[in-house]
């Protein structure tokens, strides 16, 4: 059988290199020239507890990892009990045989292969098990053996060629391995030429978008799961000749990023739900004190330390709301690891040209997945831009002049004849602190009226198919857009009238382009990974229509199975008279 | 520090056309008068000076100066200054504060400045109390002082903010007295051209709500320092720290690697190098090998 999409998913403990021998594999497969989309889920502790890589390629550009596994490798009892249900019934499951007892009444094909067994006596050395397993994989695709040995020999460098010469020994062994492989009924159909494609994750692509809008400066506390954006930056923030620093606390990392954006220097941090939670009151003083800022929240299950590995996109509400007094912010959410790059930098244009905060809600499948992307285009590139004082333009500089626009000409530390003092008290046009109502409420409608200028030149949500008369349209933000997609998709081939949105400006809210939507399709459904349904709520908040909820709030990201079902539901003819239309 | 001074200084230059709103006889006047002098001794360029406060009765300072000012949240001034000081080490960066805004709400970031060692100057106007929000006890508050917080007395030690600072990591230790506005001038001149983390706690009576550590307490309690003690000598540091008498001075004052010359030292680049570092990045992650 020959497949245009293949789903190959490991599972085993946690700490003995699942995760990382299966990037090295995903990367390999990439190299082959497949489109890659990766999934992965581990454990809090660093050793111990189940850990599962999901890598599916394609010869197409894919928007889910996929539900239905075509090969799964378990490397203990956990791995395969708790993972052949998702296998499709032509699928295969190989398995350590030393480690795995498969039940007599299994009905899907499976093999298992005694990986320590050989890493021991034909290489004599029992570590490199997981090369073994990887060399058993790579005989389901020709040509990759190639590009693993390459990557061997580039992740074992530093430990010298007697260890290389041994894993590349553990991957020949793999590769020999005999069994009854059905390696001819699991076939991939060859990749199409290439054009100019990356693999890297979500963080990856968001650091990389923070370098190219302009970003000079980063504070960040440590936090799963969006201490890799850090790591990126600390390395290569300096050699654009930027600063990046680990600080005490995510209260401190907000307010120092305040504080160089301030200064002039366009700023960052990021963090996760309770990283946000404890920088509420600064992103307050942001928008009050019209500073711009950048904050990334890489979402993870909540509340308080919930899951710390597990999905959710539970912090809408935080991200909108999450200040005291009459505070906004812009929020983003990028969809895939591509858009991960052009949402980052287009935080950095609005945080700048609007003088306020922007947070960027990403979530840990998109922040720690990798997947194939197009190489982003640097001349679609534009920098972030202030609108800055020109020394002397003005007698006496106002710094929260009343403006049309509402933004007025930020002057920075160094510049003579700009003397202002940044301040969350309420202020005069000038800075100096006032109480009185006229000055509050002028303010306060400057400040606001930023908001409005962005919301009218939001470019329009993108959507999926033709809403007007639809039986079904889906709207969703962030990394649900994916197996909406692709639910959708799947949908429209069986004969079902669906479209889909998605929004990927949350605040402020593209009011118009969402009520024209609602009012082509007879069902509209909210797809959100969070109990509260929190988008639906906006929603109705802000266009006065019930909308119906799909919500996904155990920790897994949604399956395409799961959007199709409830598209299918609402498409049959029982439920034609609708509350809705 | 790497001011140019562009005329003789005076006091006057420094000062904002906005007038103090502390009670009469706050020890707040004496300590803005001793900051007037020292930018003035210093000949401080005021368009490259930032002053950076919290919440407080201490924290309006930077209104009342005549240079670009960041006036932070809450216990936030420390990060405030730094990301300031990090992103543009060309800037003079004083902070000023109380000491709940300091020593309580903010203390960690006290701790960590200290350890950090930026090139900023941190002044804790202390008067162990909460004097904007009308009299409750602050960490520098005395043992069993009664305040409308703490009814029958507080129940808690004070913190020791020098010894504190010595054993954070703060290079330049030193305490002066809102009444002796020349020697606290010199304290504050010294802590600005000193290189590193530089904090001085200055005792700035409260007559309004501390009726305890009142201007006469402190002429009793206080007495300069030995002229003998070796201010780079760390235990002696400590040792009058911790001593029963209250000394004022330099308590230490040494010379160690600051964090911004650091985050300079590594930078091997420059926004002109940007397009070329994406590409070497992208190429990095192209997917074909």
């Amino acid at each position: 059988m020959t497949k245009t999409s293949f789903i190959l998913r490991i599972a085993g403990e946690s700490g003995e290199g699942v995760i990382s021998s299966s990037e090295t594999f995903s990367r390999a497969l990439a190299k082959l020239g497949y489109w890659l989309f990766t999934y992965r889920t581990f454990p809090a502790e660093i050793k111990g507890g189940p850990a599962l890589f999901q890598m599916r390629v394609a010869s197409e550009r894919l928007s889910t990892q996929g539900d239905r596994l075509d090969l799964l490798l378990a490397y203990n009892q956990h791995g395969f009990d708790h993972n052949v249900e998702d296998l499709a019934p032509s699928g295969l499951v190989v398995y350590d045989s030393e480690a795995v007892t498969v039940p007599s009444n299994f009905e899907i094909q499976a093999v298992g292969v005694p990986f320590s067994q050989i890493a021991k006596e034909e290489v004599n050395f029992p570590l490199a098990k997981n090369v073994v397993a990887l060399g058993v994989l790579a005989q389901f695709f020709p040509g990759v053996n190639a590009f693993l040995e390459q990557a061997i020999e580039k992740q074992f460098k530093r430990k010298g060629e007697v260890i290389i010469g041994k894993n590349q020994a553990a991957l020949r062994a793999g590769l020999r391995f005999g069994g009854d492989l059905p390696t001819q009924i699991l076939r991939l159909a060859s990749p199409k030429a290439q054009p100019s494609r990356l693999v890297l994750s979500g963080n990856q692509m968001i650091a990389l978008g923070a370098i190219a809008a302009g970003c000079r400066a980063y504070f960040g506390y440590p936090i799963t799961p969006a201490t890799d954006i850090m790591e990126f930056l600390a390395a290569e923030l300096p050699k654009v000749g930027g600063v990046c620093q680990q600080v005490e606390d995510e209260i401190s990392a907000v307010m120092m990023a305040v504080g160089a954006s301030y200064a002039g220097v366009p700023a960052m941090t990021a963090t996760s739900g309770p990283g946000l939670s404890l920088m509420g009151e600064t992103l307050g003083y942001a928008w009050g004190a019209e500073i711009p800022l950048v904050v990334v929240d890489s979402m993870r299950a909540g509340p308080s330390t919930g899951m710390p590995t597990k999905m959710e996109q539970s912090d809408l509400n935080l991200a909108l709301h999450g200040s005291h007094g009459d505070a906004a912010r812009v929020v983003i959410a990028p969809t895939d690891v591509e858009d991960c790059f052009w949402q980052t930098v287009r935080a950095f244009q609005l945080a700048e040209a609007y003088q306020l905060p922007v947070i960027l809600l990403a979530d840990i499948t998109l922040s720690h997945r990798t997947e194939s992307v197009i190489r982003p285009d640097l001349s679609q590139v534009t920098p972030a831009a202030r609108l800055s004082y020109a020394t002397g333009s003005e007698k006496p500089y106002l710094r929260y002049a009343l403006t049309r626009s509402g933004v007025s000409p930020m002057a920075i530390p160094g510049q003579a004849g700009a003397h202002y003092v940044a301040s969350g008290l309420e202020h005069t046009p000038s800075d100096s602190p006032c109480y009185t109502p006229e000055n509050h409420e002028a303010q306060t409608e400057k400040r606001f009226r930023k908001l409005e200028q962005i919301r009218a030149a939001l470019p329009a949500p993108e959507i999926l198919g033709n809403p007007e008369r639809a039986d079904v349209g889906l709207l969703t933000w962030g990394t649900a857009w994916g197996p909406v997609q692709e639910a959708v998709k799947l949908a429209q081939a069986r004969g079902h009238s669906v479209s889909a949105m998605v929004l990927r400006t949350l605040n402020p809210f593209p009011t118009e382009a969402v009520q024209d939507y609602l009012r082509g399709v007879r069902w509209a459904i909210a797809v959100e990974g969070n109990f509260q349904g929190q988008f639906a709520q906006l929603i109705q908040a802000y266009t006065y229509r019930e909308v119906d909820k799909l919500r996904a709030y155990g920790g897994v990201p949604f399956s395409v199975q799961q959007i199709l079902e409830t598209i299918q539901a609402h498409c049959q003819p029982t439920l034609s008279v609708s509350r809705c239309s | 520090m790497t001011t140019t001074p562009l005329r003789p200084s005076t006091c006057d230059q420094y000062k904002s056309q906005v007038k103090p709103t502390w009670c009469p006889g706050c020890g707040d006047f004496g300590v803005l008068k001793s900051v007037y002098a020292a930018f003035a001794q210093l000949e401080l360029d005021p368009d490259n000076l930032v002053a950076v406060s919290g919440i407080g009765c201490s924290g309006r300072l930077p209104f009342f100066i005549d240079a670009y000012g960041f006036h932070a949240l809450h216990g936030r001034a420390l990060p405030a200054a730094t990301g300031i000081k990090l992103a543009r080490p060309d800037l003079d960066v004083i902070v000023l504060g109380g000491d709940g805004d300091g020593l309580a709400i903010g203390a960690g970031h006290f701790v960590n400045a200290c350890r950090r060692n930026l090139d900023i100057t941190y002044i804790i106007l202390n008067n162990s109390i909460y004097g904007l929000t009308k009299g409750q006890a602050s960490p520098t508050s005395s043992w069993s002082m009664s305040t409308k917080t703490a009814p029958h007395g507080s129940s808690e030690q004070p913190v020791n903010p020098i010894a504190l600072a010595l054993v954070c990591g703060a290079t330049f230790v030193a305490r002066g007295f809102s009444s002796q506005n020349k020697q606290l001038a010199e304290l504050i001149a010294q802590a600005m051209a000193h290189k590193g983390f530089a904090f001085i706690e200055v005792f700035s009576p409260c007559p309004t709500f501390n009726k305890f550590n009142t201007y006469e307490y402190y002429r009793n309690e206080i007495q300069p320092l030995p002229e003998a003690h070796d201010s780079h000598n760390l235990p002696d540091a400590l040792r009058y720290a911790f001593a029963p008498e209250t000394y004022l001075g330099v308590f230490y004052n040494s010379d160690q690697a600051m964090l911004n010359e650091h985050t300079e030292r590594i930078k091997t680049g420059t926004s002109a190098d940007l397009e070329t570092r994406l590409n070497a990045l992208f190429d990095s992650f192209a997917a074909a090998s």
